[in-house]
């Protein structure tokens, strides 16, 4: 059971990389931003040449429509990365990373219920 | 140089993936806490999960920290009974941490005033309920096959499926109140892991599976570049670039586009904008409903300073969404007294059915309008 079903996540993996190449790739150069997306990003910016704070501001007036922690920690990190890297890759590296750390966590999580012995 | 706005985008997605990122450490924390032959220090644990509920919290909504603890309460509940006061103090704590934040800003009842949004805000519009909701099966459809295959030999009588299904219950109640396709993300996991373990992997299964899921995925990678394709903001941005000399002053008024907003910026614009609450009711180009009047779109222009609207901003200490309200308040109006008296007036979307006076109508495409002041009537 154990070997099989790695072997089932794996697949959800690999579909998983297929799905993020055909949007690299039929996305390319196109950028694009649908509603709100718009606001967290003026919002994130202002946050990386502000610098971080309990709330987030848009047109640099405190704003109260989503928590602050998701903003800081893109502008942060950006910043932190943008001393060593381009910033089209610092700018996006923090959803990547983000994302690799997800599919470690789904994977184990997955594992502990799928393998009988994982869970007490 | 590029400019770092434009290269800002998947905001929401990382939001999602940002606080999804908490709550299944948060999981993983409770799952290990819950083992009988756990060697790890428990208060160690304790504070992980605690604070998985603040950062999943912080991260997007108190309603996604809330789910959160759900989530551990109900899997301790299921495999370790004595561990659920644990949970119950580590989210007591997280409670208090979460409270006590907004007393660090200069604006609590904001904050407070944020909390209570998530869970009684009125988000229930039919026009967009019902495209919500489809996007939302549709997200998790192409896995259909997987579930239908795998499901049928689910052991129910298992305590960690019984957990895995009532997962999805506290989503349930949020995706009838508020079907955003992103929840999507949230139903997946426990849905799939289900289905996990009743698949049997003979190469038919795995070749059938796969080609489903792969043919699932492309459709929508097909059906989100149809979508891309039909963004005007480029086209609009070609078109300022090539007519409007950034000495012009600009009126921005609609829905902010913040690749048209960030242009003007960066390149000199002398501009105002003005937001009115449709924005925040809705925020998508789906919503069909513009509460500012025409007249009041024409006064805006002609009288800007003077536009009698209420909530101008210098009178807010602070912006909120006002969501509930439909009045005709414009909610935003930016300040810059050295453009007041517009050549152009760049109108989006809710606006777009609108006619500017004394102006000509000189670019209109599916979600933006530019009006040109006819000349003879000076500029400011």
């Amino acid at each position: 059971m154990c070997l099989k079903s790695n072997a089932m996540l794996w697949l959800a993996l690999a579909a998983l990389a297929v799905y993020s190449f055909i949007v690299a790739f039929v996305y390319g150069s196109n950028l694009w931003f649908i509603g709100d997306e718009g606001y967290y990003s003026i919002s994130i910016y202002e946050a990386i040449n502000n610098g971080p704070n309990l709330y987030i501001t848009f047109l640099d007036k405190p704003a109260f429509w989503k928590p602050f922690l998701m903003v800081d920690a893109y502008a942060l990190m950006a910043q932190l990365w943008n001393w060593a890297l381009p910033p089209t890759i610092s700018y996006r590296l923090c959803s990547a990373i983000f994302s690799a750390i997800n599919v470690g966590l789904v994977y184990q999580i997955s594992r502990n219920f799928v393998d009988e012995k994982k869970l007490s | 140089m590029l400019n770092p706005i434009i290269l800002i985008y998947g905001t929401k997605i990382f939001m999602e993936t940002f606080a999804m990122t908490f709550v299944f450490a948060g999981l993983l924390a409770t799952m290990q806490m819950c083992r009988k032959d756990n060697k790890i220090n428990e208060y160690a644990l304790h504070a992980a999960v605690a604070i998985a509920i603040v950062g999943a919290s912080f991260a997007k909504s108190t309603t996604i920290g809330i789910m959160a603890v759900m989530i551990y309460a109900m899997y301790a509940f299921f495999a370790n009974k004595k561990k659920l006061g644990g949970i119950i103090m580590s989210a007591a704590v997280s409670a208090g941490i979460i409270l006590a934040i907004p007393f660090l800003t200069e604006f609590p009842n904001a904050y407070f005033k944020l909390y209570m949004e998530d869970f009684f805000i009125k988000r229930f519009d039919k026009n967009i309920w019902f495209n919500n909701l489809v996007s939302v099966i549709g997200a998790i459809i192409h896995l259909v096959p997987a579930y239908i295959i795998g499901w049928s030999k689910v052991d129910i009588k298992k305590w960690k499926n019984k957990f895995l299904l009532l997962w999805i219950a506290p989503l349930l109640i949020i995706a009838l109140k508020t079907p955003y396709v992103w929840y999507a993300y949230y139903f997946i996991l426990p849905l799939s892991i289900v289905a996990l373990a009743g698949i049997n992997m003979d190469k038919l299964d795995i070749a059938v599976i796969a080609a489903l899921i792969i043919a699932g995925i492309g459709t929508f990678a097909f059906a989100n570049y149809m979508h891309v394709n039909k963004t005007t903001e480029l086209k609009t941005i070609e078109y300022i670039s090539e007519n409007v000399s950034n000495d012009s002053c600009v009126l921005y008024a609609g829905a902010i586009t913040p690749m048209i907003y960030s242009y003007l910026e960066h390149n000199g614009y002398n501009f105002n904008i003005a937001l009115s609450n449709v924005l925040w009711r809705n925020g998508t180009e789906t919503v069909l409903d513009a509460n500012l009047t025409n007249e009041q779109l024409n006064k805006l222009v002609h009288n800007y300073t003077n536009a009698n609207f209420i909530n101008k901003l210098s009178e807010k200490k602070y912006l909120f969404s006002e969501w509930n309200s439909m009045s005709d308040e414009i909610r935003f109006i930016t300040e810059n007294d050295n453009c007041t008296m517009f050549d152009y007036a760049i109108i989006t979307d809710y606006y777009k059915k609108h006619r500017v006076d004394g102006y000509r109508l000189v670019y209109s495409d599916k979600q933006i309008t530019v009006w040109k002041k006819m000349q003879g009537e000076g500029v400011g």
